[in-house]
Formats: C-alpha cells, sequence, structure tokens
C-alpha cells in the first residue's frame, strides 16, 4: 500500500502563526492607543445675529445657566444654621442648670447659717434673757432673711427671664426653618417659571425664524391659517413637516412649509432638559399674525 | 485596549476566544501548506529535470525507496509505478498490455492518496474564511445590543456612553475580519496550486506510461 508520510515542518508553522498574531494584537493595541490626546476646542465666528423676537421683547435672553449658579450663596445651609442655633441653645440651658444649681447651693449654705445664728440666739437669749436685745436680734435675723428672700425673688426672677429667651429662641429657629423652606420652594418655582419661560421664548424664536422666510404668495384673500407638525432633531434639523390643518389655500401652505425647511436649523434652547420638548413642534400660521 | 477586551462580556469574550482559536488554527495551517506545496512544487521541479534527462530508471527506483519520506510526491508516485512493474516483470507470463495498466493503476492509486494529503486542511481554510465574519459579527451585535440597553437606564444619553462598548463588541468583527481575510486568500492561492501540481502530476504519468509499455513491448 502507498503510504504518504506527514508533511514536515509543522513546528515553524505553528511559530510563525503565533508571531503572526502577536503582530495583530501589536497592531491594534498601537491602533487603538495612538489617539489620547483630547480634542482642541473649535473656534466659531457668528455671522449673523439671531432672529428677533416677536412677542417677548423685555426679558431676552437671560443666560440659562444662572439659575443653577445662583441658589443662595449669601444664606448659609438652613440645616447647618439650625443646628448652631440648636448647639447655642444647648449652651445656654447649660449654663443655666449650671446657675441654678450654684444658686440652691448658696441658699442651703445661707439657711444652715441663719440656723447656726439662730441657735446662737436662742442660746444667747436663754443666757442674757434680755428681750430687747432678742427683739433687736430678731429684727436684725428677720431683716436678713428678708433680704434673702428679695435675693431670691431676684435671682428667680432673672432664671425666668432666661426660660423666656430660650423659649423666644426656640421660636426664630422654627420660623427660621419655615423661611428656609418657603424659600426653597420659591427658588424651585422659579426655576419651573424659568423653564416655562425659556420654552415660550424659544417657540417664539422658531416661529420668528420661519416667518422671516415665508414669501407671501400673490392675491393671497383673508387671513387663512395653516396648522404644522414639525419634527425637529436635537440640532434643530428639521427631519419632517406635515400640514396638519390646511389653511385652504394651497399657495399659502406651500409657502409656509418652504419657509420651514429654508429656516432649516431652528433655534434649540441650550438647556438638553429642554430639547426633549422641541422634538415634534406643532406649529400655527396665519398671513396677518404680525 | 486590553481593558476593553476585560470589560466586554461573557459571550463577547466567548465569540473572541473562539475566532483566536479559529484564526491561530488557519494561520498554523496556511503555513504548513505553504511549506508543504513549495516542498511540493520544487520537488516535482527537480525530479521531472532528472527523469528526462535520462537518469537510469532502476537506479532512481532504487534511490527513492530507499528514502521515500524525504523525497517529492512525484518520486512516490513514480517509485508505486515502478515496483508495480518490475513485480509483473519477474512474473513469467503477464503480457505488455496487463503490465502497463496495473503499473498505471497502481500510481494512479499512489497520486490520489498523495492528492489527499496535499489537500487536507483546505477545507477548513475554507470553513473559517466563510464563516469567522458571521461569528465576528454576532459577537459585535450582542455587544451593541448590551451597549443600548445600559443606556436605557440614562436619562441623558450621550455617545461617551455607548462608546465603548460598541468599540468593544467591534473588536470581535475585526478578529472576525483578521481570521477570514487570510483564510480566503489562502484557500484560493492553494486550491490553484494543488490544481497545477494535479495536472503535473497526471501529465508525468501518462508520459510515464508510454515510456512503460514501450519497455514492455520491447521485452
Amino acid at each position: 500500500m502507498h503510504s504518504v508520510p506527514t508533511q514536515p515542518g509543522r513546528l515553524p508553522a505553528a511559530a510563525l502563526a503565533i508571531l503572526v498574531h502577536l503582530l495583530f494584537f501589536a497592531l491594534l493595541v498601537y491602533s487603538v492607543n495612538w489617539k489620547t490626546h483630547a480634542p482642541e476646542p473649535v473656534m466659531v465666528e457668528l455671522w449673523q445675529a439671531p432672529p428677533p423676537i416677536s412677542n417677548q421683547p423685555a426679558p431676552v435672553q437671560k443666560p440659562q445657566v444662572a439659575p443653577v449658579a445662583k441658589p443662595e450663596p449669601a444664606v448659609p445651609d438652613p440645616d447647618i444654621a439650625l443646628a448652631e442655633q440648636k448647639r447655642k441653645l444647648k449652651e445656654q440651658q447649660a449654663r443655666a442648670a449650671e446657675l441654678l444649681a450654684q444658686q440652691q447651693a448658696e441658699q442651703k449654705l445661707e439657711q444652715q447659717k441663719i440656723e447656726q445664728q439662730k441657735a446662737a440666739q436662742q442660746q444667747a437669749l436663754a443666757q442674757q434673757k434680755i428681750e430687747q436685745q432678742k427683739i433687736e436680734q430678731q429684727k436684725i435675723a428677720q431683716q436678713k432673711v428678708e433680704q434673702q428672700k428679695v435675693d431670691q425673688q431676684k435671682k428667680q426672677a432673672a432664671l425666668r427671664q432666661l426660660i423666656a429667651q430660650q423659649a423666644q429662641s426656640e421660636i426664630k429657629t422654627e420660623s427660621a426653618r419655615a423661611l428656609s423652606n418657603s424659600r426653597q420652594a420659591a427658588l424651585a418655582s422659579k426655576q419651573a417659571d424659568e423653564q416655562s419661560r425659556m420654552k415660550a421664548e424659544y417657540q417664539d424664536r422658531i416661529k420668528a425664524k420661519i416667518r422671516s422666510k415665508i414669501i407671501l404668495p400673490d392675491g393671497l384673500q383673508g387671513n387663512p391659517q395653516a396648522r404644522f407638525e414639525v419634527s425637529v432633531l436635537p440640532t434643530g434639523d428639521v427631519m419632517q413637516v406635515k400640514l396638519l390643518h390646511p389653511s385652504g389655500q394651497p399657495a399659502y401652505d406651500n409657502a409656509v412649509e418652504r419657509a420651514i425647511l429654508k429656516a432649516s436649523p431652528l433655534p434649540m434652547p441650550p438647556d438638553p432638559a429642554l430639547v426633549g420638548e422641541f422634538r415634534d413642534l406643532d406649529l400655527k400660521f396665519s398671513p396677518n399674525e404680525n | 485596549m486590553l481593558a476593553l477586551l476585560a470589560s466586554a462580556s461573557l459571550t463577547v469574550k466567548l465569540v473572541m476566544g473562539l475566532l483566536l482559536v479559529a484564526s491561530f488554527m488557519s494561520w498554523w495551517y496556511i503555513f504548513i501548506k505553504m511549506f508543504a506545496v513549495k516542498r511540493a512544487a520544487k520537488m516535482a521541479q527537480a525530479f521531472e529535470q532528472e527523469f528526462w534527462n535520462g537518469a537510469d530508471l532502476n537506479q532512481l527506483y532504487q534511490r527513492i525507496s530507499r528514502d521515500r519520506d524525504r523525497c517529492g510526491e512525484l518520486e512516490r508516485i513514480f517509485e508505486a509505478g515502478f515496483r508495480e512493474f518490475m513485480k509483473l516483470k519477474n512474473q513469467p507470463g503477464t503480457d505488455a498490455a496487463t503490465m502497463t495498466e496495473s503499473s498505471r493503476r497502481a500510481m494512479k492509486a499512489a497520486y490520489q492518496r498523495e492528492m489527499d494529503a496535499l489537500e487536507s486542511h483546505l477545507s477548513f481554510l475554507a470553513t473559517v474564511g466563510s464563516v469567522s465574519p458571521y461569528v465576528g459579527l454576532f459577537g459585535t451585535v450582542w455587544g451593541i445590543m448590551n451597549a443600548f440597553r445600559g443606556l436605557a437606564n440614562v436619562a441623558q444619553a450621550t455617545l461617551a456612553h455607548v462608546a465603548p462598548g460598541i468599540a468593544e463588541a467591534l473588536i470581535a468583527t475585526a478578529m472576525g475580519l483578521f481570521a477570514a481575510i487570510p483564510a480566503v486568500i489562502a484557500y484560493n492561492r492553494y486550491t490553484y496550486d494543488i490544481d497545477r501540481l494535479a495536472t503535473r502530476f497526471e501529465s508525468f504519468m501518462e508520459e510515464f506510461s508510454n515510456i512503460l509499455q514501450r519497455q514492455a513491448h520491447k521485452k
């Protein structure tokens, strides 16, 4: 039988195959790591002023970034302020408690003194049995006691004042909290306002740009109104124009459609959150609108 | 680049591994076939030159049967035919037609075995060439699907969210093409080369049969 020997060169072939793959991977790694530097900024020169705004002349294009950058840099964080106030309150309370304890200790001491004095007086009375002295001493003692009473009253008054102050400060923190809450609410509503205002503004801008491109046909009668649905890409390019409600005058419909296509990069709001609402525009046009 | 590979999903990794193995095997066979076909052409050229320059057939046969493994395909075909011829020649009572016919059959059988050995693994190259782009495409589609599914959870979709996923998925296509293109080229090239060798062997067999017939009649 005829036998065929195995083909030679298997090992060199395997080595060459490995080499080819190493080369391939080196190429891949090199080409992927090739472009590592960041793209350079692009300078743009504005050749034409943006189209004018028809309805809202007063609040023209406040940069969208403002409400984001604004949030109350002057007023410290309400939480932090609250914590501060609470801390102060605690300190005051602690101080008051200390004072109270001191006063009580003093009172005790004085009472002890008085008792001692009384005992001494009684002893003296018993020994001397002089009533006048007794009375005088009693008077003195009474005076002392009264004085002490007055002192006590004063101290108590001071204490009461302290407590009142604490209560007041608590009320203040409450009001501060309420104030900060209301401020946040106001801020949110302000942002919402800003957004809706931006929306209206850009809708006006879009309409104005389209209107500037309309070439009115001759022999137009009445004031026909055409309604269009315009699909827009996020870049502002017009993707599709659909006539929703014809005006009854085909010449005018065509003119408006051409104008929409001609105005193609429509002005888009810089805020990406708003762009989503500009995907499908429902626009109405009539010749005598402005 | 390596981070890209590492972050790919399991399916994409499996596809890439499969393609890497396929690519390695196909390149291995490409080099084996390259050596084999070149050697076969060179040896056939040398043997034909020696044969037609009027070398003694008996001496040639002796040399070839001494070390068959280091000879070329054409030499082994010659050896098979001549051995059959000698066997019949030594047997009394065989006519010339039978001698040439059976030596021709022996050469045909040797030729078919040699061709089979030469053509082995070519079908693997053809398979890799036609299938690996699809396998790579599958890996890419899978990777892109995952990339977009990840995008669904993001409120603000930007190119930066999908780009790495797509890049990593596209590596699978690159690998598929890297495996397929050389395999297709090599397959076409080697089938052509082996076809040429086959016609060369066949014409030699015809001519050698004529020589054997003449020798048989001479006796």
